[in-house]
């Protein structure tokens, strides 16, 4: 089957892409969804402070959804929900499964919009059983918010990234007792707000440098044993306490869903484990974007839609207009800086790098080098868990060869 | 008397500062007009939206207050979210409880829902 356009997954990057790429132009398009119902991890994200940047409104993420979930009906944009990619090939074939069966669509353009995964118990070398009892904090939030079920009473959190804190406060709204959130890192990689609004309102302990050294029980949870760590995250000897709990959740990190991606033999950047792109989120294989947590995990919706949008409208200047030759140059991540995004840029054109840094501090200046233009922006204070940008015009680009992107502190 | 909050408004998170001498209330860290109200009412009377979701026939239906309740009546309000039982067809924004809290703040969908709908994802 040909398609111009195929987008794979129906979260709020491939909705947003979908409706891009309407606007500008592309009607012979499908959004592949594996679940019944599009809409991503928002359905699930009963929470609100959704939609603050875009809609300077607070929304839920099933308001947020919806938002999107309209404008693609109203452009009649064609969602295949319950189809499974099984294979992505160099070329562009799609390969989907349904309960219509096995099918591949011949695409023009294909926009990677898969998400990110949760990063298991498993990668973490926790000493102990496996009882019943332990989830990824996602796991958790789906059960209760989308099944109607409380997978535990007295809970542990191990980590303090935005999901283990909204379901702290979940947990404790359905009468769940969370007895505490561990983070081995000296901060949480969570908003502020989410420590305030999370633990704070409901008087549930953080403890910082502190991490899980051993889960008790054989056929359920029945305790962890939890212990400050050292400068080199290793559990101090003697500083060991036992906590009674039924449940563990994991907050642990989020993985990009990169599995197709390698099946088409596109390289991945080892520090965003997602694809090398350019400004237009094109990767390495002309007419393949990417956007959305697939590429690098974001900390709010609203950057994703509006890099879902970047890609959307390039995979229809793509496909309407061809390849386009383009002269690219490198961005580097300096001093304290994880990474930079996209890795490369088109020189002729606007871009807007995305970056974050490696540690909290205050009293920041981001220091970004571009041949012989160089430019500075203060930032009262700069931290690991919220991702930053600045602009670049195309004018500054002209006699670039690489652009680094460092984050200092002022004075 | 000094106290800290975390203003809870946007991603920002600005680190608020609220002094009161009994008579005035002086609030400083705040990027903007929304940080200083919250803090106003953190120090009077704090408020919280609260999301959560409400039994439908076969799937869950997600909810929030319209607008905030009073912080001690979070339980309150949660214990009658629970007891709700939704048998129809529901919109979103739709009021499923026109005064959750006893305060006349209404409780309303945030989703769309049909009654035959089932949580199959």
């Amino acid at each position: 089957m040909k398609k111009q356009l195929v987008i794979i997954g129906g979260g709020p990057a491939g909705l947003a892409a979908a409706v891009a790429a309407y606007d500008a132009g592309v009607r012979d398009m499908v959004v592949i969804e594996r679940e019944e119902k599009a809409g991503g991890i928002l359905k699930q994200c009963i929470h609100n402070g959704f939609g603050l940047t875009r809609f300077k409104e607070s929304m839920t993420g099933p308001e947020y959804a919806q938002r999107f979930l309209d404008e693609v009906q109203k452009r009649g944009i064609e969602v295949r929900t319950n189809t499974f990619v099984t294979a992505l090939s160099p070329e562009k074939q799609v390969t989907c499964r349904s309960e219509e069966g096995i099918f591949t669509y011949e695409a023009d353009a294909v926009i990677l919009a898969m998400g990110c995964r949760e990063r298991s118990k498993g990668a973490l070398n926790i000493a102990g059983t496996r009882p019943a009892g332990l989830y990824s904090a996602g796991t958790a939030q789906k059960y209760v918010n989308i099944f109607g079920h409380l997978p535990g009473k007295k809970v542990v959190i191990l980590g303090s990234g935005d999901i283990g804190l909204i379901m702290a406060r979940r947990m404790t709204l359905e009468g769940a007792k969370v007895e505490c959130v561990c983070e081995i890192m000296e901060h949480s990689s969570g908003l502020k707000r989410n420590i305030a609004q999370c633990l704070d309102d409901f008087g549930i302990p953080l403890y910082l440098e502190h991490t899980i050294v051993e889960i008790k029980g054989d056929e359920r949870v029945e305790g962890v044993v939890i212990a400050k760590v050292d400068k080199e995250k290793k559990p101090v000897p003697g500083t060991e306490r036992e906590i009674a709990c039924d449940t563990v959740l994991f907050s642990v990190g989020l993985i990009p869903e990169n599995e197709l991606t390698k099946g088409a033999a596109l390289p991945l950047d080892p520090r965003t484990k997602g694809c090398l792109v350019d400004g237009s989120r094109e990767t390495d294989i002309p007419g393949i974007f990417a956007c959305g947590n697939v590429l690098h995990v974001h900390d709010l919706v609203d950057f994703v839609s509006e890099e879902a949008e970047i890609a959307g409208r390039a995979a229809a200047e793509y496909i309407l207009c061809g390849e386009r030759e383009k002269q690219l140059v490198l961005t580097s991540a300096g001093e304290n800086v994880a990474y930079v995004l996209p890795q490369r840029v088109e020189k002729g054109r606007d871009v807007k790098l995305y970056f974050r840094v490696r540690s909290a501090f205050r009293g920041a200046v981001i220091r970004v080098e571009a041949g012989s233009v160089q430019k500075a922006y203060k930032r009262i204070a700069v931290a690991p868990g919220e991702m930053d940008n600045v602009t670049l015009k195309a004018a500054d680009l002209t006699d670039a060869d690489n652009i680094r992107v460092s984050v200092l502190r002022e004075g | 008397m000094e106290r800290q909050f975390v203003c809870i408004e946007c991603p920002r998170g600005c680190a608020l500062t609220v002094t009161t001498d009994g008579k005035t209330v002086n609030v400083t860290g705040n990027f903007c007009p929304r940080g200083k109200k919250y803090a106003e009412a953190e120090v009077s009377c704090p408020r919280r939206v609260v999301t959560s979701s409400v039994r439908g026939m076969s799937a869950m239906i997600p909810v929030k207050t319209r607008g905030e309740v009073k912080k001690e009546n979070i339980f309150a309000v949660m214990k009658r979210i629970r007891a709700l039982r939704i048998n129809r067809d529901v919109a979103l924004g739709e009021v499923l409880d026109p005064d959750i809290d006893g305060e006349g703040t209404p409780l309303i969908a945030t989703a769309q829902y049909h009654r035959e709908q089932t949580d199959g994802q």
